[in-house]
């Protein structure tokens, strides 16, 4: 399929940390198993499950999330993702990441991770406890000989 | 006033008047020394959330019976102003724990979401852990009522096998012991005490002693699984550094305080944990006989909510 009036929309990753709702996350799915742009009509044939209208309004909220690229196609609009899958879910989470270890969010966010997030790193600090891992390891194999 | 609409602002006010005072306590036992003892996480729980708890269970199994049986029908009265500024502040309460709590079920939710697409399973110490490819070295437990371990595949290859194996038995800890769950009801609890610093010194050590709990139960005091963890917290804590430098966008240095005492922790010889001053068993007999003890007293009951009715008018 050509894209002759492809619409020009901002570099930045709109998207991010705002997170894909299940049908927005299906309808990418389909666009990036095909690999071209694609129109309503065609992306409504494969879920028949669905209101026309319901793939044409996740489609558009895809748009204004910055994630798919729109051209005119005729009298619609085909559409096409703007980052590959692998990038885009990996900057998805990683934003979450970001937003979720954030200081102010510390408070309100049901995670319990490994390492909080929110001091300082102190490589000399990390190097001495490194150093301690190291001499209570060598003790601990001296003692099992 | 409708019997309907004194009702609610009876149950409101009462809410709003158990929960400031059981606020006020949980307060001055805390600064009266508790602060400065070691106490283990079930008490630090129990006290962040006696005044959400414990308001609710007053109000539902003493005033709503006691206030039901003793008003009489088709009366109508008007209330006090100090009934509806206590209801107001109740209202107000609770629906910012209710925005609180949905805020902090949808960003797991959507965390989740997103992970669910991408990166692969991996079975590490008998659970499944969902690995993602992101540059942050993230490993967590996310999600309240059924959550799930994530982890980046930046974590797995800086650790070796049996370090990986110990940073998921640690997550796994925080999984049976349901942490999440408690967070979201620290997070949800809607009282006077949320307004208050002692409220965010109580979470943080709650979270504090909660991981260290997680340590002990998941290194079963083995010395070498204890080395194994606090050489992961290390190499996780330098990844965090790296990450850092890879994207500049990114403001989260690493709690160098946290990882210290957990490292030195780890490496010094197992100590007991606190000994446990209220136990659950405790805490449900309390809830359970407060009813019941209750009930004589219903008609006092009624007279202290009329009280509170008129109080001002």
């Amino acid at each position: 399929m050509r894209h002759p009036q492809r619409e020009k929309v901002g570099i930045t990753f709109r998207g991010r940390g705002s997170g894909l709702g299940p049908l927005e996350t299906r309808l990418l799915e389909l666009l990036w198993v095909e690999k071209c742009a694609l129109t309503v009509r065609y992306l409504h044939m494969a879920f028949p499950d669905l209101a026309y209208t319901t793939v044409m309004t996740t489609l558009d909220r895809l748009y204004r999330k910055g994630l798919v690229l729109r051209h005119k196609h005729g009298r619609a609009f085909a559409y096409q993702p703007r980052y590959a899958r692998d990038r885009l879910l990996s900057e998805l989470i990683s934003g979450h990441v970001t937003d979720l270890l954030g200081v102010s969010r510390e408070s309100t966010v049901v995670l319990s991770t490994l390492v909080r997030a929110v001091g300082r790193t102190d490589t000399a600090l990390l190097d001495e406890l490194d150093a301690l891992v190291q001499a209570e390891r060598s003790r601990l194999k001296l003692g099992e000989k | 006033m409708n019997s309907a609409v004194m009702l609610g602002l009876v149950l409101l006010g009462t809410y709003g008047l158990t929960a400031l005072v059981l606020s006020g306590l949980v307060v001055l036992v805390w600064n009266a020394g508790l602060k400065q003892k070691a106490v283990g996480s079930t008490e630090l729980l129990v006290l962040r959330l006696l005044p959400a708890a414990g308001g609710l269970l007053v109000v539902l199994t003493v005033v709503l019976p006691a206030f039901l049986s003793h008003e009489p029908h088709q009366q109508r009265e008007a209330a006090g102003p100090v009934l509806v500024v206590l209801a107001a502040l109740s209202f107000l309460a609770l629906a910012l724990g209710g925005w609180r709590s949905w805020q902090a079920f949808r960003t797991a939710r959507s965390l989740l979401g997103n992970c669910g697409p991408a990166g692969r399973w991996v079975v590490a110490g008998g659970q499944k852990v969902k690995v993602v490819n992101v540059p942050e070295p993230f490993v967590a437990v996310v999600g309240g009522w059924r959550p799930r371990i994530v982890a980046t595949e930046c974590v797995i290859s800086a650790c070796s096998e049996e370090e990986f194996q110990q940073v998921i038995a640690h997550e796994a800890a925080h999984v049976s012991a349901r942490d999440n769950l408690k967070q979201l009801l620290v997070i949800a609890s809607p009282d006077a005490l949320s307004w208050t610093r002692v409220a965010a010194d109580l979470t943080r050590r709650w979270r504090a002693a909660a991981e260290l709990e997680a340590d002990q139960r998941a290194t079963e005091n083995d010395p070498r699984k204890r080395v194994a963890l606090a050489a992961a917290l290390i190499k996780v804590a330098r990844a965090w550094g790296a990450a850092q430098r890879v994207r500049p966008v990114l403001s989260m240095p690493v709690a160098s305080d946290d990882v210290e005492a957990r490292v030195r922790k780890l490496l010094a010889p197992p100590d007991p944990l606190p000994p446990k001053l209220v136990s659950a068993k405790a805490v449900a007999w309390c809830a359970l006989l407060i009813p019941v003890a209750a009930l004589p007293l219903y008609s006092c009951v009624h007279k202290l909510v009329e009280a509170l009715v008129r109080l001002g008018l």
